[in-house]
């Protein structure tokens, strides 16, 4: 069972979210963006639409997946609105996962942000890869570079998920 | 309920559609090449963007003031070094006047005119992408500013063009980001090529200057100037200086490294060449 509450604690809960997103594009796009490792900045919003809807489950999932998918086409811009419609599949198909076949756990997490990054790394490579004709080596450094660094941020939204829960119900 | 459930997500997912579809409608009627919801909700994010990052340059200037003392200590000692070798150059000014003649006629260069309009602009924040080097500025379409205008920096350094505007905001795609292109110059020899973005290169905060004669012969330290032949660009702005060569046994694919001039870590203010005369 995903996690539910009042109606309260569900619009106590989606506004702590919106927050969070809020804070966490602020962190992507002003602070982490100047503070590369190995020349890599991390990506954090689909780590934070995955933590959100493997508790949220799919239908909440999915919403919040438009608004983080929104802010990391602001952040990102290229291709336009790309994430927009990832980032909303992902909130879905994490979601449904939460919902029937993956239990809700840290470990999850972990799995299905590596997954979600590395389906992320994907989309904003193929266009280097198939039009830019950009070494396919180079290109994965970086993802992987990219994937290890964003997925640091599983743990603080995994406590600050989980707390959101706590306190909503 | 389950059947409930489909159904909400179907609607999500149809909004996301929609919003996409608007975006991409507006962008393909658009010649900025920025979609409608981005730009609307850049417009609404603008001033926070602005604000986090003003703040973050604050601590950052602090932070160099506190832990980079020593650093800055070196670099001015470095500084007065290079003062002192260039006093002694300056003193040798008529032989190197003489030359820089001899060259201008051997390159067959006019005489580069500054006569540009600009556009000083501020950088809000910079691409969070890694495949891509990028950053938005807060002046757009109404300062007069037009897609694939020249962006430079105080010194007259070149930054990168303008790739996608806003009314109020602009995108620049610096000069090693891979969708990069200009003509280039040797200014020290006269090889001609073009200056690219690459990958591998971009993450190193270099470019590659490839499509180099066969005989070309250069040295570490050469200026790399614009040639100005597309005429989207003035000639003879600075874009870096060679810092490597990679030479392959048949000449074909022979290639410069060249490091650019402007400093993008440090890099705040910009301004957009909006007009020049060729």
């Amino acid at each position: 069972m995903r996690y539910g509450g009042t109606r309260f604690h569900i619009v106590l809960r989606s506004v702590g979210y919106v927050i969070l997103l809020f804070v966490f594009f602020l962190l992507q796009d002003s602070i982490f963006s100047s503070l590369p490792i190995w020349g890599v900045r991390p990506l954090i919003l689909p780590v934070c639409c995955t933590a959100i809807a493997l508790s949220e489950g799919m239908e909440r999932g999915g919403a919040f997946g438009v608004l983080a998918g929104v802010l990391c086409d602001i952040a990102i811009g290229n291709p336009p609105m790309g994430f927009t419609i990832l980032l909303t599949l992902v909130g879905l198909g994490v979601g449904w996962l939460g919902d029937s076949l993956m239990g809700r756990n840290f470990l999850t997490l972990v799995v299905l942000s590596t997954a979600v990054l590395l389906i992320c790394a994907f989309f904003q490579t193929f266009r280097l890869f198939a039009f830019q004709h950009v070494p396919l080596g180079a290109l994965t450094r970086t993802t992987l570079l990219q994937t290890a660094y964003s997925l640091f941020f599983t743990i603080p939204l995994a406590g600050l998920v989980n707390r959101s829960v706590a306190r909503g119900g | 309920m389950k059947r409930l459930m489909r159904i909400r997500s179907v609607r999500i997912l149809a909004v996301a559609l929609v919003i996409a579809l608007i975006s991409a409608l507006s962008v393909s009627f658009s010649a900025s090449g920025r979609d409608l919801i981005t730009t609307g909700a850049n417009v609404v994010l603008q001033p926070v963007r602005a604000g986090v990052s003003f703040v973050v340059g604050e601590f950052e200037h602090m932070y160099r003031y506190m832990f980079r003392y020593d650093k800055l200590q070196e670099e001015n000692n470095r500084l007065k070094a290079e003062i002192a070798k260039i006093e002694d150059q300056y003193r040798g000014y008529d032989e190197v006047y003489a030359e820089n003649e001899r060259l201008r006629g051997l390159l067959d260069l006019k005489e580069v005119r500054v006569d540009y309009t600009m556009e000083a602009a501020t950088i809000i924040s910079w691409s969070a992408s890694n495949f891509e080097s990028s950053f938005t500025i807060d002046r757009g379409s109404s300062s007069g500013i037009e897609l694939k205008d020249t962006v430079i920096d105080q010194f007259s350094n070149v930054v990168g063009t303008i790739t996608e505007l806003s009314e109020t905001t602009a995108v620049v795609s610096t000069v090693i980001d891979t969708s990069s292109s200009v003509g280039a110059l040797v200014s020290d020899t006269g090889d001609t090529g073009i200056a690219r973005g690459d990958f591998a290169r971009m993450q190193e905060g270099t470019l590659k200057m490839d499509y180099l004669a066969d005989d070309a012969e250069l040295i570490s330290g050469f200026s790399v100037i614009t040639s100005g032949s597309s005429g989207l660009m003035p000639k003879g702005l600075l874009i870096g200086r060679i810092t490597g060569m990679n030479i392959s046994p048949s000449g074909v694919g022979n290639y410069a490294i060249v490091t650019p001039t402007t400093d993008f870590g440090t890099l705040s203010f910009v301004y957009v060449i909006t007009d020049f005369d060729s």
